[in-house]
């Protein structure tokens, strides 16, 4: 009796794996859990703005002009920190630029990326940074998300399925992702 | 005598103020900043140039509230930093670097170019050597780490001079005839190139994780991953920390 209920076990044990597919790797079936972008209609985003000194997410590229030196943080802005004293350097404001992660400065004029924008802004001063002319798709690091507001973490999956241009990303949401690009 | 004296003097006097009205009227304001050497913009005269991904694109800056795009010269894929030097832009790539002039700004044209292994590679130079770090790793390429120098004399065909394997190497800057490599966690090495073919590592800070530099007059400005730093560099056998600003 034993036995047959064994033989019986070992029978449907036999009859569910015919059904797995061994040759596919182990992967849960569609959808995958990664990062998916978030975007916003809101142009008014885009307005280039001077704000207190704002906590560092992203650090990324240094510039130096006169006794300014300039940090960009991915995705966000500039930070503004006064060299005018070089042993006690001052962190003394941050210019919101969404989409940054490129500057140069010429005269009292900073050079900017916001995504994929080129964007001249009057910084004469620079606690009223002012606008003056965009060139819409003037600089690509190819057509996809991902590049301008970095993922939160390595390692994960990104849903890389949507196209940049004339798009305004606010950052990423962690949900099951469609197409999915492996970020390391 | 006295006559000559007067003239002498009085021409010394001239000569005085017109120096200082030279000094006086030098508005540093209206030049350009200083970037480091992983930067993708960089301006040179009244042109601005971006290296893309795959592309260089010039824009006219000579009236900055009428920017505009004068041209694009296609480049392979993976351009990373961009450097300018005098009338050329060396400009670094994961497959190589190539040296463009621009004697005529708004028409780059290519002079010459190195091929080399996948790897990443920021750039600086002077009239007669570039200076480029590869880093060869999981994610950059199987290039040798290292600081790979090249004689530029003949523009045309840059030449291999020296190569000197360096563990993670990052950005670089070149004040006078010392190179500073960031070189991550294994620190900021300070190299004495006075003899190109015959470089030499002096001293090796090891204050953060190094990224970048930018030499800029006496100072040097290091971006580290707890913040930047700042060092007198005035003295070319030490560099003195002068201050910090912390993320």
């Amino acid at each position: 009796m034993r036995m047959q209920k064994l033989i019986a076990a070992f029978i449907l044990a036999c009859f569910i794996a015919s059904c797995w597919d061994f040759r596919k790797p182990f992967k849960p079936p569609g959808k995958l859990l990664g990062y998916k972008p978030v975007f916003s209609d809101d142009s008014s985003l885009l307005f280039v703005k001077a704000l207190g000194p704002q906590p560092v997410k992203f650090p990324a590229k240094i510039y130096v002009k006169g006794t300014l030196l300039f940090q960009n943080d991915l995705g966000s802005g500039i930070h503004v920190i006064d060299n005018s004293n070089p042993s006690s350097p001052n962190r003394i404001g941050f210019i919101q630029l969404r989409g940054n992660s490129e500057m140069s400065i010429k005269g009292n004029f900073l050079y900017a990326n916001s995504f994929t924008d080129l964007v001249v802004i009057d910084v004469t001063n620079w606690q009223t940074p002012t606008e003056v002319r965009r060139i819409r798709n003037a600089f690509s690091l190819g057509n996809s998300v991902r590049y301008f507001i970095p993922l939160p973490e390595h390692n994960v999956y990104y849903d890389c399925q949507y196209l940049l241009y004339g798009k305004i990303q606010t950052g990423w949401i962690r949900d099951s992702v469609e197409r999915h690009c492996y970020y390391p | 005598m006295r006559v000559k004296k007067i003239t002498g003097l009085l021409s010394a006097i001239l000569l005085l103020f017109a120096a200082c009205d030279k000094s006086a009227t030098a508005d540093t304001s209206a030049q350009a900043g200083n970037g480091g050497s992983l930067a993708r913009f960089t301006i040179a005269g009244d042109f601005l140039y971006l290296a893309d991904h795959a592309m260089l694109r010039i824009f006219d800056i000579s009236s900055p509230t009428a920017t505009v795009e004068k041209a694009s010269v296609p480049l392979n894929f993976g351009v990373e930093t961009i450097f300018p030097y005098k009338d050329k832009l060396f400009i670094g790539a994961t497959l190589g670097m190539y040296v463009f002039s621009i004697a005529d700004p708004a028409k780059p044209v290519a002079l010459g170019s190195i091929i080399h292994l996948r790897s990443c590679d920021p750039v600086v130079a002077n009239d007669t050597i570039s200076y480029t770090t590869l880093q060869g790793d999981g994610r950059c390429g199987p290039a040798e780490s290292g600081l790979y120098i090249y004689d530029i004399k003949t523009i045309t065909s840059p030449v291999l001079k020296k190569l000197i394997p360096l563990s993670t190497p990052y950005g670089l800057g070149l004040m006078d005839t010392v190179l500073f490599v960031c070189r991550g966690n294994n620190g900021l090495s300070a190299i004495n190139v006075k003899d190109p073919s015959n470089p030499k590592i002096m001293y090796t800070k090891n204050d953060g994780f190094y990224m970048d530099v930018i030499p800029y007059g006496n100072l040097l400005i290091c971006y580290v991953n707890t913040g930047i730093l700042i060092y007198d560099a005035s003295r070319s056998t030490n560099i003195v920390r002068l201050g910090s600003v912390n993320y």
